[in-house]
């Protein structure tokens, strides 16, 4: 274990070892790092106020957390409403503004932050061997941006809801909708600069703040997944803002350029729209390849495979993610031709992650397999993403595309892709990271029972939606004729699976805070900065300025048999 | 010496605190070129679907203003150049004067702005509020004066951010509570003051200058 | 004049930038009135961008500075012509028959 050494031995203010960085002793930074992050201020003001981004990270969390569950109770309502073939639940105007709701808060108040705003704001600085952020009263002012944003949508919800659907499509949102269209894309606006302050941290702080030793090649791939979704969110987000900005204001005044009898076009609100909300989609998976790709190396023991082939595979989706928007209109009045274009470019972006997925296959190849619950949760992504992806194919196909348009196809695609997808490897995150940011380890059994649970829940909720999307269904109506009955019923039961699977964490994770067994600094016996420090990590992340002198991954020696064992959680050693 | 600090705790020295300081506003930079871009983008489209209703309205506006202001605000970008290089030198008096000077001339270009908004107002250019126009199908002519008040409006929003930050570093470095030799502080405000005036360098020939020659 | 004086030794090379940018709009500004057809728009958007491209350069320092930073600057350009480039491929061929 000599392959990464602390640069001051025990970090006290005199060291000065060979590989010293005497600007750690000169600036003092060395006394206060004995106390965890957690301790280290007290009252609510310490933790709204905060800079230190382990503790934004958290306040994130707990705030997507809320949001998870209010965009879940819309999703409750809409399967309810669809148990029956009848609307008899709620009007055709209020399943409207349902799943306007879920679609709104899930994106982008759940899904968009879920992954970079949490874990990557945790493990970002700790996984390049930082302090902090480099601006980390930005991170904190990002964090307040989105409460705001927040407050405008709750705001949408209590007085009643808006019925667009979260594409806001002109020229009903603009002129027809009566729902609370200004304030909801006002939300999105404010949203949007919290997401682009969040992304202009994370790549400043991954070009400038790696620590010694850590070049580009040697950066997790985490931190990979996250500086390639920060790109997307720096260079598209700006255009979805002025699209909604055009909204508010062509809707207030009654002018403007998208509602076709004031002389508009309303398609040119779609090219904006997509060409911010097709590479969102890669905002809310990358990240998610990201912790995947972490726990597979970790829990096979290997490797990872191709490392530099995953990094240029994140890069490239992140680029070509920005050729592909006008595969959402090929039926909405778009030129053909171009339709044609873009078409063939979605086919493309299928190679990038295709690697992926192999390479994550070919990790697992002769590894030594742990099947804790990160690992489960993992694989579960792993499986649904393909299955999420192979339909894309489906849908970027422009003559099939015309048949399943708006359908419970797409509805289903997307659904594997972000639910399936993204939601998984956020829980196997969570779950691999648990004890490194709480300092406790969750129940391992319980823990797995969950993990098997959403996986069956998931497939048993979306697998007939493919089906009835197949047959015909079109997405955004809340009654259907009755042959449809028997898949949405078991579409519905599969939704209070997952729900169950959703709650069943929750529940052991505040349990775990209080009575589970306290994690060591390492409890998975895993490679990568954010291990070597104290779990939960000092306020400062390390005594003194790690140095990197290992490629990543370092699980096995090259060319030789996997080696190693893991550590099991429940026989790990407390910290020390 | 009741020098301010310079270096904040997270960084390790001031090099990799200038470098980090640049680098994340040349990436607001890049993200304030889409921000823009989409405005551009519908400028882009309209004007190629309704190029005569465009001509007759883009002659419409303010062109002595217009230069005017372009002038000013090309002026203000030497004062502000000649404000980092002064705090490169440590010349606290030339920073002073030469934030004063692009301060002004900002506010100026505002003022001039305002009246080309009043005269618009008069001429009845206004769309939604107040618009009427005879020379060309006025349903198109209006989208180009819509984007024109979009277009400009952003951007004094950004110039009024512009001027206001200016004046907070100018009393800083007056009283002595900025190390604006050591920081980037001073090079990073030029660059967005810098920015707000390359946008007016493109929305300049898209406003003023169509269709003059017809 | 008091601020000669106090910018004593820092106007070079700013002033000359300073100079080109005034010929540059005096410029611009006439050749709008001489009827070049399509050339009208080419020359103005290219003045502005030959502007543009000098105050970068030098008011913005990218001329000294490092790739990160010139990469950075390029991304927000190369990006905006990606939105342009694809929307007016719809645009441009939705005459061209049936579609």
């Amino acid at each position: 274990m000599n392959t990464i050494v602390d640069a001051q031995g025990s970090g006290s203010s005199g060291g000065s070892g060979s590989h010293s960085l005497p600007r750690q002793a000169e600036r003092g930074v060395g006394r206060e790092e004995a106390t965890s992050y957690l301790t280290a201020g007290h009252g609510v003001k310490s933790w709204l106020f905060t800079t230190d981004h382990k503790r934004i990270a958290i306040l994130y969390a707990l705030t997507i957390t809320v949001f998870f569950f209010i965009g879940g109770a819309a999703a409750t309502l809409i399967r309810m409403e669809l148990f029956t073939p009848a609307g008899d639940l709620v009007s055709a105007e209020g399943y409207n503004k349902l799943f306007t709701l879920h679609g709104v808060i899930m994106v982008w108040f759940f899904l968009v932050p879920a992954i970079p705003a949490t874990l990557g704001n945790f493990l970002l600085p700790l996984m390049l061997g930082a302090r902090d952020l480099a601006f980390p009263r930005l991170n904190l002012m990002s964090w307040w941006l989105i409460v705001i944003a927040g407050a405008f949508v709750l705001y949408v919800l209590v007085m009643g809801g808006v019925d667009t659907g979260w594409t806001f499509y002109a020229p009903y949102s603009t002129t027809y909708s009566n729902g609370y269209v200004v304030a909801a894309a006002a939300g999105i606006f404010v949203s949007g600069f919290s997401t682009i302050a969040t992304g202009l941290n994370f790549i400043v702080t991954t070009h400038t703040m790696r620590a010694p030793g850590m070049h580009w090649f040697r950066v997790p791939l985490f931190v990979w997944s996250i500086y390639a979704t920060a790109l997307i969110m720096l260079l598209a987000t700006p255009v979805l803002a002025m699209a909604l900005l055009l909204i508010m204001i062509e809707r207030l005044l009654g002018v403007g350029i998208f509602d076709p009898a004031l002389g508009g076009d309303p398609v040119l609100f779609e090219h904006l729209f997509w060409f911010y909300s097709h590479p969102a989609v890669y905002i809310m998976i990358l990240p998610g390849m990201g912790v995947v790709t972490e726990i597979v190396t970790c829990f096979a023991r290997r490797r990872i495979f191709g490392y530099q082939f995953m990094v240029y595979a994140l890069l490239s989706i992140a680029v070509v993610g920005f050729f592909v928007w006008g595969h959402h209109m090929f039926v909405a009045g778009q030129s053909m031709y171009a339709g044609l274009v873009f078409s063939f470019l979605s086919y493309v972006i299928a190679v990038p992650s295709a690697i992926k997925v192999f390479n994550w296959t070919a990790t697992l190849y002769r590894g030594s397999i742990v099947l804790d619950a990160p690992m489960l949760y993992a694989l579960g992504f792993i499986g649904l993403f393909t299955m999420g992806g192979l339909t894309g194919l489906f849908v970027a196909s422009l003559p099939i595309d015309v048949h399943v348009h708006d359908t419970y196809f797409v509805v289903a695609h997307f659904h594997y892709v972000m639910v399936g997808g993204m939601v998984s490897a956020f829980f196997g995150g969570l779950h691999f990271w648990w004890p490194k940011i709480t300092g406790r380890l969750y129940p391992e059994a319980w823990a797995r029972f969950a993990a098997l649970l959403m996986f069956f829940g998931f497939n048993m909720t979306f697998f007939p939606q493919f089906i009835l999307g197949w047959m015909g269904m079109p997405r955004r109506y809340h009654e259907y004729p009755s042959e449809f009955q028997v898949y949405h019923v078991l579409s519905s039961a599969g939704a209070v699976v997952l729900g169950a699977a959703y709650l069943l964490p929750l529940g052991y994770f505040l349990w775990s805070l209080r009575y589970g067994q306290p994690a060591s600094d390492n409890p998975w016996d895993a490679k990568g900065l954010e291990w070597r420090t104290a779990s939960p990590p000092p306020k400062h992340n390390f005594p003194s300025t790690p140095r990197v002198d290992e490629e990543a991954y370092d699980y096995h020696p090259p060319r030789r048999p996997p080696g190693g064992h893991l550590d099991h959680p429940s026989d790990g050693r407390p910290a020390s | 010496m009741s020098d301010p600090q310079a270096l904040a705790e997270q960084f390790d020295d001031l090099g990799q605190q200038r470098h980090a300081a640049e680098l994340g506003m040349w990436i607001f930079l890049a993200t304030e070129a889409l921000f823009f871009g989409g405005l551009l983008l519908g400028y882009a489209v309209y004007r190629h679907l309704y190029p005569e209703a465009w001509f007759a309205a883009a002659r419409e506006t303010e062109i002595l203003i217009g230069t005017a202001n372009t002038a000013i605000l090309l002026t203000s970008s030497l004062t502000m150049w000649l404000a980092v290089r002064a705090g490169e030198e440590g010349r606290r008096d030339a920073v002073t004067l030469a934030l004063g000077l692009t301060a002004t001339l900002g506010a100026f270009f505002l003022g001039l702005k305002a009246y080309e908004y009043y005269l618009d107002w008069d001429n009845s250019l206004v769309p939604g509020l107040r618009f009427a126009f005879e020379k060309a199908d006025p349903e198109h002519a209006e989208i180009f004066y819509y984007l024109y008040f979009f277009l400009t409006g952003v951007h004094a929003v950004h110039l009024t951010v512009a001027i206001t930050a200016v004046l907070v570093v100018l009393f800083l470095v007056r009283t002595g509570r900025l190390a604006y030799q050591q920081s980037a502080t001073l090079t990073v405000l030029g660059l967005y003051w810098h920015l707000v005036d390359v946008v007016w360098i493109f929305l300049y020939p898209l406003i003023y200058l169509p269709g003059r020659s017809q | 004049m008091r601020a000669i004086g106090a910018f004593h030794g820092l106007w070079w090379p700013g002033i000359l930038v300073w100079v080109t940018l005034m010929a540059l709009l005096g410029l611009t500004w006439g050749l709008a009135y001489v009827p070049m057809g399509v050339f009208n728009t080419v020359v103005s958007m290219g003045i502005g961008t030959l502007k543009a491209l000098l105050v970068a350069l030098f008011f913005m320092h990218l001329k000294e500075s490092g790739p990160v930073l010139r990469l950075a600057a390029c991304a927000g350009l190369v990006w905006l012509a990606v939105l342009f480039a694809f929307t007016f491929a719809d645009y441009l061929s939705r005459g061209w028959g049936p579609g």
